[in-house]
């Protein structure tokens, strides 16, 4: 099975979203997703249409399967506004993505949630977890308090219930989350994106150094935005000096990478290797990450991209990158009982 | 085993320590609460002299609906390495957070001289044993007879 974790559906037009929204929020006017301090240079493609998208990444692409990753507008300043935005965006993949459409059987979906409304959040969780489309729940990347603090355990906790991933991806627009990078905001659209995984790193440091993971026992997180090499040899560093700082922090009870395998899998960008393509195979050896990176072409971004190269890879690593580590994580072979509603 | 006398129980109050050297071995020697405890002077980790360290207690956690909570247990009976603060249980050589790394413990026990008759009275000598995750601390054997603290090393 061929998988793509990461393609990035858009709404129609800049108030479509109202559309599925009840009084008064559906007049309400909201910052447009095209509001953002770092656009991409550009898109390759309109991923407005799911029959035109579909067309693209199943029938010309050969993909199987295809996870929706909708962006929502920035962490807006009003939490219910917030959530009533991640709300109308699920309706919205619900109707015109994961049904009504010639591949909707294809796609399956985020249920998006505010994290700075957890009650809403769990919500609207429940409100989804029952559709078979729906395959994980997904937070922005960045907001003011990182997700290993208690404020998000009804979150997280609903997740387990309904025993979904949590995807982090940034978000589209600005709202009023802190800057990307922890020195500030930077110039150019380049500075931005190379450096955006590193806020995967000081999350995970948060759900691990704040025992999340041990509260949590069956949390599993997925990093969309790439650079999982990177935020792989910064828990390298949290193993060297764990020890020490046990006493600080007694709910710690493994060294921290120790974390990483029930708990962590990472989308892979195009852009997560050397020159030579085929180290990356030896950074999966170094990380022992080959069954916890799944192939996303951040589809349609300007940075999209095909895959692995099958001649770089071993038949094994290949199939479990391009397929077989989503296909698990997600159940996707699984037959399900869970309707398809709409 | 060679018995060693590395001084008298009144000069050894509970809480305080004797670092001595037998058998070409630098050794601490602990009074935890009355009953006495041998363990190697050197951090399994980087080579320290770890019974220079700090005896303290240590922390536990304890959950609640707002995430964890620290909880201070264990007072006197735990050793924290100078160099790098790695903790360490003196009543048996065991670490306090998991590991695969080992350190030796050595057996101490402690025995008063009117009790050195009487077996059952005696404490009970650890032998160094792997602990749970596999770093543990030498520990020595330690008997108090006659007032008297005898440290035995493997000459």
């Amino acid at each position: 099975m061929r998988v793509d974790a990461g393609i990035h559906p858009r709404v129609k037009s800049a108030t479509h979203l109202q559309d599925y929204m009840g009084s008064p929020w559906k007049t309400r006017r909201l910052p447009g997703s095209d509001s953002y301090l770092y656009p991409p240079p550009r898109s390759i493609a309109d991923s407005t249409n799911p029959s035109e998208v579909g067309r693209v990444l199943f029938a010309e692409g050969g993909l199987d399967r295809a996870i929706l990753i909708p962006c929502t507008r920035g962490l807006l300043p009003d939490p219910e506004h917030g959530s009533i935005v991640a709300s109308a965006t699920n309706e919205w993949i619900a109707q015109e993505w994961l049904a009504n459409n010639e591949y909707a059987e294809r796609y399956l979906g985020t249920i998006r949630v505010c994290p700075s409304d957890p009650p809403r959040a769990v919500e609207e969780i429940h409100r989804w977890a029952g559709h078979a489309g729906f395959v994980q729940i997904g937070v922005p990347l960045r907001g003011h308090i990182p997700y290993g603090s208690p404020v998000y355990y009804p979150i997280w906790e609903a997740a387990m219930a309904h025993n979904l991933p949590v995807v982090v991806h940034e978000d589209g627009g600005q709202g009023i989350e802190l800057p990307p990078t922890m020195v500030g905001f930077p110039t150019t659209y380049e500075e931005y994106y190379a450096t955006l995984p590193y806020a995967a790193g000081a999350h995970l440091a948060s759900l691990i150094g704040e025992g999340t993971f041990e509260r949590c026992p069956s949390l599993r997180f997925v990093w969309a935005d790439g650079g999982f090499a990177g935020v792989f040899a910064a828990l390298w560093r949290l193993d060297k000096d764990w020890r020490s700082a046990r006493v600080e922090a007694p709910w710690v009870s493994k060294p921290p990478s120790a974390y990483l395998g029930k708990h962590v899998w990472f989308v892979l960008h195009g852009l997560d290797r050397t020159r030579e393509p085929a180290d990356l195979a030896h950074l999966f050896e170094i990380f022992g990450a080959s069954d916890r990176v799944m192939f996303g072409s951040n589809f349609p971004e300007w940075d999209a991209w095909g895959g692995l190269n099958s001649r770089d890879f071993s038949e094994d690593v290949f199939n479990r990158v391009m397929g077989l580590n989503a296909e698990r994580l997600y159940d996707l072979a699984r037959p399900t009982s869970k309707a398809r509603r709409t | 085993m060679a018995r060693f006398v590395i001084g008298t129980v009144s000069e050894i109050p509970p809480g305080s320590r004797r670092i001595v050297t037998v058998a070409r071995r630098s050794i601490g020697v602990f009074n935890v609460s009355g009953r006495f405890y041998a363990i190697k002077n050197v951090c399994p980790h980087q080579g320290a002299p770890l019974c220079e360290g700090q005896v303290t207690g240590t922390t536990r956690t304890l959950w609640t609906s707002e995430g964890p909570r620290l909880e201070w247990c264990r007072e006197g009976e735990i050793i924290r390495c100078p160099w790098h603060g790695w903790e360490f249980d003196l009543t048996n050589g065991d670490t306090v957070f998991t590991s695969r790394n080992r350190v030796r413990a050595y057996a101490v026990s402690v025995e008063s001289a009117d009790t050195v008759d009487d077996p059952a009275e005696r404490s009970t000598p650890s032998v160094a044993e792997e602990s749970r995750d596999g770093i543990k601390l030498e520990t020595f054997p330690v008997e108090v007879a006659e007032g008297r603290v005898i440290v035995e090393v493997d000459s």
